[in-house]
């Protein structure tokens, strides 16, 4: 069986907001739980994205793998990417994987080079974005503690809309 | 001809190659990603004037660039130099041993998340990866 979900319907679940008591926790760990394994489900999940971060990763484990002198991914990043990857919400449209001369990993979700958002992940766990959407633009760097950022949140809606 | 470029500024007409080594900067409809206008470890970002190179010429020196780096030449974008004098980038003139139209685009910020805002736009306005011919 093929469960469709819609993507709005999952898109608005993206910022979950936990509670501090037991039973909240309790919830908030068995809605975590689902949910990553719908995310690894091949129906509907981000398994060739996690496929594709490994094989970025692979290729880019020595310097200079982009002939210009790039830095390694390292294995802090890759597991930075890791979970970034895991935190997207199910139904998520699903980014490209790349990597940086620094040796960060790309995420990428590209509609045309006038629709376009890049979140680089770095080993201390920030999280560095550009968006060129028309000739607006929006660019700059939030912490990752395992959950995404609203801010880059609503970038991947806006560039992945319509 | 192998025009030689002293050191100086480069002219906002002139075109620019970015020689294209990892596949993955190129997205399936052959254009360039942004990932490849991105600057290295020294802020700069390394691309090719093509003043009176042929294109035989310029993909020459782009496989030349890869023997010395060990890698594969993949592709090729050319850009405006004035795409990034649009970005308060500089282009300077700095010719090597294999390449004698070497230039430097410099002057990038610090900042990552600038860097890639800027990669975007040049990504842009650059024409499309052309893919290596066989040498």
């Amino acid at each position: 069986m093929i469960l469709e979900v819609p993507t709005s319907l999952v898109l608005s679940q993206a910022v979950i907001t936990r509670g501090s008591s037991k039973t909240a926790q309790f919830v908030a760990e068995r809605a975590e739980q689902g949910r990553r394994q719908l995310q690894n489900s091949n129906a509907i999940g981000l398994r060739s994205v996690f496929n594709e971060l490994c094989e970025v990763a692979d290729e880019c484990t020595s310097p200079n793998w982009d002939g210009y002198d790039a830095a390694p991914v390292s294995d802090e990043t890759y597991r930075s990417a890791y979970r970034f990857l895991e935190a997207l919400p199910v139904g998520t449209p699903a980014p490209s994987v790349g990597a940086e001369p620094d040796g960060h990993v790309t995420f990428e979700w590209h509609r045309g080079p006038r629709r376009t958002l890049s979140v680089s992940v770095d080993p201390e766990d920030e999280l560095h974005f550009a968006a060129l959407i028309g000739h607006t633009k929006d660019y700059g760097t939030q912490p990752f503690f395992g959950e995404i950022p609203e801010r880059i949140f609503r970038l991947i809606q806006r560039v992945s809309a319509g | 001809m192998n025009a030689a470029a002293g050191p100086g500024l480069v002219a906002g007409y002139e075109q620019l190659a970015r020689f294209i080594f990892w596949p993955k900067h190129v997205y399936a409809n052959g254009t360039p990603k942004p990932n490849a206008f991105l600057p290295d470890k020294m802020l700069e970002l390394s691309t090719t004037r093509h003043l009176q190179l042929t294109q035989g010429e310029l993909w020459d020196i782009g496989r030349a660039v890869g023997a010395v780096s060990h890698r594969i030449l993949n592709a090729r974008s050319d850009v405006i130099a004035s795409a990034f004098f649009d970005q308060k980038l500089r282009v300077v003139a700095a010719p090597t041993a294999n390449n004698l139209n070497h230039a430097n685009v410099i002057d990038w910020p610090l900042d990552k998340a600038s860097q890639k805002t800027i990669a975007q736009q040049i990504a842009a306005a650059a024409g499309p990866a052309l893919p290596a011919p066989p040498a």
